[in-house]
């Protein structure tokens, strides 16, 4: 997109607008790493990083590329002590199957986006259960990954309050014309 | 109708076409990177330990800030919720201070006789250790690997299988240590394995970690009888700890392998002490 023709204050607010998601983010990513005094809170809470990027990846792709959550994964997993790579493989591929699947979602009642996003976030916990079986050569126990997934669900319907206040603020990008590509939707 | 209700949700159906970065390959490519580093960090976690700890030194200050007015709160709740506990707990230890009173004079008489009985037999003392203490960042978030942030490092003489204690007892030990923070290996991690005494019968043992709420004793030999509720100390074999720290006490004897219960209390861990080097654990004079 060609910005040029907006003047100094005008380029600004916009800065300042599309900042606002990635702020979002950044509050998403350090209240998944906070510590609240309590072990069995901690294995028990909901993962924001997992509401906030099913949502972009739904209604603002660009917003949220597969290199951003890689190298969020990473710094998750250099914060958590979990092997290297092991956050970033599983927010890469959740970002990849719901940009893949985006065209189920959009423009879908909001039922419909939360009993997605509750399949999604629990093939995104057993994926984890079953990665991290194989890396610590034992079956874990899943009971405190399904309170996770459960809890997620729960709190999925006051985030994406906060994520559609964020989403209003930002600008829109239309298109007059398609093009070829993945992911593409036109709005008239 | 699908037209409708597109316009209805017009605001949030303006999206954009993706990007390189969301194209099959490169995500094919990510995916690799990802496996590639996860398979060295486990089977050569030396290889990218010292980037690790250079990153958590960068990052750990600033969630370590923010964090502070969160565990603030919890700790405020925590204070509103238990007055009538507190009240109790008061009373109790009232109690127990005038009790320990008398026992501080014994022990420092005590003390005197073991340095001088020691002095007549030439016996060798362990190196003497110091204290620092840390503040928990922060945690794994998953039950399957039971490790902590804090905010010591080597600038503050914490090194690699340090001890780290609650004002309870052991709570685990030191695996990696960067310049300005540690990490930290829970007793209760499957991972985890401490050389210890049962007190009462003498005996050693491993105790091992299940990720659940209890440890479990190893490597007992046949037919030893663990009584219940006998406490559990490290056996300082190896030199990795000391001998005699508290570690926890047998909750249960059913099945192949005794139960262990820490001293420490893992819900609500806030501090932890990481004990150093060169500091002689005396009998310091109680508060007036």
């Amino acid at each position: 997109m060609n910005f040029s023709f907006l003047s100094f204050s005008e380029k600004i607010r916009l800065f300042g607008r599309i900042s606002a998601a990635y702020v979002l983010i950044a509050l998403c990513f350090i209240l998944d790493h906070l510590y609240y005094g309590n072990t069995l809170l901690q294995e028990i809470k909901p993962s924001f990083m997992v509401a906030i990027i099913f949502y972009w990846s739904v209604y603002r792709p660009t917003l949220i590329p597969s290199w951003l959550v890689f190298v969020l994964g990473v710094i998750s997993d250099v914060m958590t002590g979990l092997p290297l790579g092991f956050q970033a493989l599983s927010f890469v591929l959740l970002q990849w199957l719901v940009s893949t699947q985006r065209k189920v979602f959009v423009g879908q009642s909001f039922l419909t986006v939360l009993f997605g996003f509750g399949v999604v976030s629990v093939a995104f916990y057993c994926f984890q259960w079953l990665l991290l079986s194989v890396l610590l050569f034992s079956f874990a126990n899943p009971i405190s990954l399904a309170f996770k997934a459960a809890l997620s669900f729960l709190t999925f319907p006051l985030l994406q309050l906060l994520f559609r206040f964020v989403h209003s603020f930002l600008p829109g990008q239309e298109r007059k014309t398609p093009r070829s590509g993945y992911g593409s939707i036109i709005v008239k | 109708m699908k037209h409708k209700r597109l316009q209805k949700n017009n605001n949030f159906v303006i999206t954009s076409k993706a990007g390189y970065w969301d194209r099959p390959l490169s995500v094919f490519v990510l995916v690799f990177l990802s496996v590639g580093l996860m398979l060295a960090s486990r089977f050569s976690p030396d290889m990218l330990s010292g980037v690790r700890g250079q990153a958590t030194d960068i990052l750990a200050p600033t969630i370590s800030k923010i964090s502070a007015p969160f565990q603030s709160l919890v700790k405020g709740v925590r204070n509103v919720t238990g007055i009538a506990e507190l009240q109790k707990r008061n009373a109790l230890l009232e109690a127990e201070n005038y009790r320990l009173r008398m026992w501080y004079q014994k022990a420092l008489s005590l003390e005197a006789e073991n340095a001088s009985l020691k002095e007549l037999l030439n016996v060798k003392v362990a190196p003497s250790q110091k204290f620092v203490t840390a503040r928990i960042i922060s945690g794994t978030g998953l039950s399957f690997v039971k490790t902590m942030l804090i905010d010591v490092g080597l600038s503050d003489d914490v090194e690699k299988n340090s001890a780290v204690l609650s004002n309870q007892g052991l709570v685990g030990r030191v695996i990696e240590a960067s310049e300005n923070t540690s990490r930290i290996l829970l007793l209760t991690d499957v991972n985890s394995r401490l050389p210890v005494m049962i007190e009462g019968v003498k005996q050693k043992a491993i105790l091992a970690g299940t990720n659940a709420d209890h440890s479990v004793l190893e490597h007992l030999p046949i037919g030893v009888s663990i009584p219940l509720n006998a406490r559990v100390l490290t056996s300082g074999d190896g030199g990795v700890f000391s001998y005699g720290i508290p570690v926890g006490k047998v909750v249960s004897v059913d099945g192949k392998k005794p139960k262990v219960m820490l001293f420490s209390d893992l819900n609500s861990l806030f501090h932890v002490k990481v004990v150093s080097k060169n500091h002689h654990v005396g009998i310091k004079s109680l508060p007036q």
